[in-house]
């Protein structure tokens, strides 16, 4: 084996050949960036969404929880949520009639994401206890009121961030965690089927913030992560990172696919959401909101969500903000945390119902919100 | 009073909220962890040898014997397992920049976004389409009102994968619909009636 001295000259020489192949590749992706999404739509004679100011309301509030709401997730079908909070417990709601259906208090009360089943069946939570836990919302609770968990995914190393079940798949479930990975779980067994990234060269870096599965190719997901970067990942090949995505300066806190399955949105800590092509890589668009009059540090944004269409970008903010951004034009049409009944706190979590007729929101104020479209609407 | 103060952020794992949260003020981050990083760096305390005359010499107990060889050993290891990982960046990127050679510019991107926003209905926007609607539900629902409708089965068509279905509880101000599983080119209808309105509580 060569010497020390022999290895350090080489890992030098190897990591200035990174960094020029890096800065290679980044002046060469601007040449090709030669628009991006709001110039090109502009060109096309694309005017921005128009709302009146009472087009969008908070038709619902959900109060139940005692402490901030860190995640919500919405059921495929029956507009049922289900809510985690830094209270220690899971909330399921029928959104439509604000009752709370379940009232899970977890073992460990430290949990930061949650997730239903495809089948609305179960639901999923994990956190600062480094493991997934899954409830059946059919089961009996126990002697003393307790919902019994039916199955504890163990193997992370650090704390889970972030869950996601595949879609149309109630056994299969991906996670993503402080421990700089992403796991495929088999939850019938337990059993980890994938790790993406670890000791593999192309993974994260950093703790792994967000997951977004792909509803067109349930092969395919994204996560962000405080790396700053975002990375594709094939299901079927948990070896290496498909494609990884440059452009955001800080933490990547949320990933959502768009709808039509071939882009996805990101929302991070250097205060800006952005849309890039999955295939090609491209950074398509930048959604920056402009400075702080009085120069305070800018909002960082802690979630995002498209609508049905993915003609509208929500994106919630740590100032309380949630911004509805018009994709196409990059414009804000709409600030939700300045609307009659809005949140008192930060946007921790949003989410889209399936249909795409209501937008809900977490935050730290401890209620979650339901929007929905009240005014008069043009069919064309 | 809405939102948190901006000169304050938190950057930490959000259970560390758990811990101090009285005051529900955000908390500095105290490590880089969460920025990328990594773990901080953990501080090897050196103890300082006492200096000591001849006769306390020879009662202090032996030094241990250096670990200079297996400390180089761990190091070389990490050193190479680290060249390997670059060796293997480098070649990813150099296939990525293969790649951009023959990479179509931006722009054939913005078209695809502007093409897949557009003729799809969206309950939350002002103005939708309501045309050539293609549904994928596997089973059909009838209406409710009577406007007229699908019935009958009919084969279960895909888009792109999707399977989402406008449902019959729409918070919006809504017509209660029917869906059916063929792909249908309605002429302009009004898919929306204001007939069933989500009352705000």
């Amino acid at each position: 084996m060569a010497s020390v001295a022999e290895l350090k000259e080489k890992h030098a020489a190897a990591t200035a050949s990174v960094n020029s192949l890096r800065e290679r590749l980044r002046q060469r992706r601007e040449t090709l960036l030669d628009t991006d999404v709001a110039r090109y739509s502009k060109s096309q004679g694309r005017a921005p969404v128009s709302f009146n100011p009472t087009d969008l309301v908070c038709c619902r509030t959900l109060q139940g929880h005692s402490g901030k709401v860190y995640s919500l997730d919405w059921t495929p079908e029956k507009n049922w949520i289900v809510s985690a909070s830094q209270d220690g417990r899971l909330i399921v709601w029928n959104a439509l009639t604000s009752q709370k259906t379940h009232a899970i208090k977890l073992h460990c009360p430290w949990v930061m994401t949650c997730a239903f089943a495809p089948n609305g069946q179960s639901v999923a939570c994990g956190g600062l206890d480094s493991a997934c836990s899954i409830f059946n919302l059919n089961s009996q609770a126990d002697r003393d009121g307790n919902m019994p968990v039916s199955r504890i995914l163990t193997g992370h190393k650090g704390y889970v961030s972030s869950c996601q079940y595949v879609p149309d798949q109630e056994t299969r479930l991906i996670t993503s965690s402080g421990d700089q990975t992403c796991v495929l779980w088999d939850v019938t067994t337990g059993q980890r089927i994938s790790i993406f990234g670890g000791e593999f060269p192309s993974g994260h870096t950093a703790d792994v913030q967000s997951v977004s599965i792909n509803s067109s190719n349930t092969n395919m997901f994204v996560s962000g992560s405080c790396d700053t970067t975002v990375r594709l990942w094939d299901i079927r090949i948990a070896s290496r990172a498909v494609r990884t995505y440059h452009g955001h300066e800080g933490d990547v806190n949320s990933v959502k696919f768009f709808p039509d399955g071939h882009r996805f949105g990101t929302g991070s800590d250097d205060g800006t959401c952005r849309l890039f092509d999955m295939r090609t890589g491209h950074q398509l668009q930048v959604y920056s909101r402009e400075p702080d009059r009085n120069d305070n540090e800018l909002p960082t944004v802690t979630s995002i969500a498209f609508s049905i269409s993915g003609r509208l970008l929500f994106a919630g903010y740590s100032n309380g903000d949630c911004y509805v951004w018009d994709t196409l034009l990059a414009e804000v049409v709409l600030n939700l945390g300045n609307l009659q009944n809005s949140h008192d706190g930060r946007i921790s979590c949003l989410g889209m119902s399936s249909d795409g007729s209501a937008l809900c929101t977490g935050s730290w104020d401890k209620n979650l919100k339901i929007w929905a479209f009240s005014g008069q609407r043009k069919i064309v | 009073m809405r939102g948190q103060p901006n000169g304050v952020e938190d950057r930490r794992p959000r259970g560390d909220d758990h811990e101090a949260d009285d005051d529900d003020e955000d908390e500095e981050e105290e490590e880089g962890r969460h920025r990328g990083q990594g773990p901080p760096q953990q501080r090897r305390n050196q103890a300082q040898r006492p200096s000591s005359g001849p006769q306390q010499q020879q009662q202090q107990p032996r030094p241990p014997p250096p670990l200079t060889r297996n400390v180089g050993y761990v190091g070389k290891r990490r050193l190479s397992a680290a060249i390997a990982r670059l060796d293997q960046e480098l070649q990813s990127l150099q296939e990525e920049l293969d790649e951009l050679e023959t990479m179509e510019s931006a722009s054939a991107a913005c078209q695809e976004v502007i093409t897949s926003t557009e003729g799809k209905p969206d309950p939350l926007l002002p103005i939708t389409s309501g045309l050539s609607i293609l549904f994928t539900v596997p089973v059909v629902r009838r209406t409710l009102l009577g406007t007229g409708g699908f019935s009958g089965s009919a084969p279960a068509a895909t888009n792109g994968g999707h399977q989402k279905a406008l449902t019959s509880r729409s918070f919006c101000k809504a017509e209660i619909i029917l869906i059916s599983c063929v792909q249908i080119k309605m002429k302009p209808v009004e898919m929306y009636h204001p007939l069933v309105s989500w009352e705000t509580e």
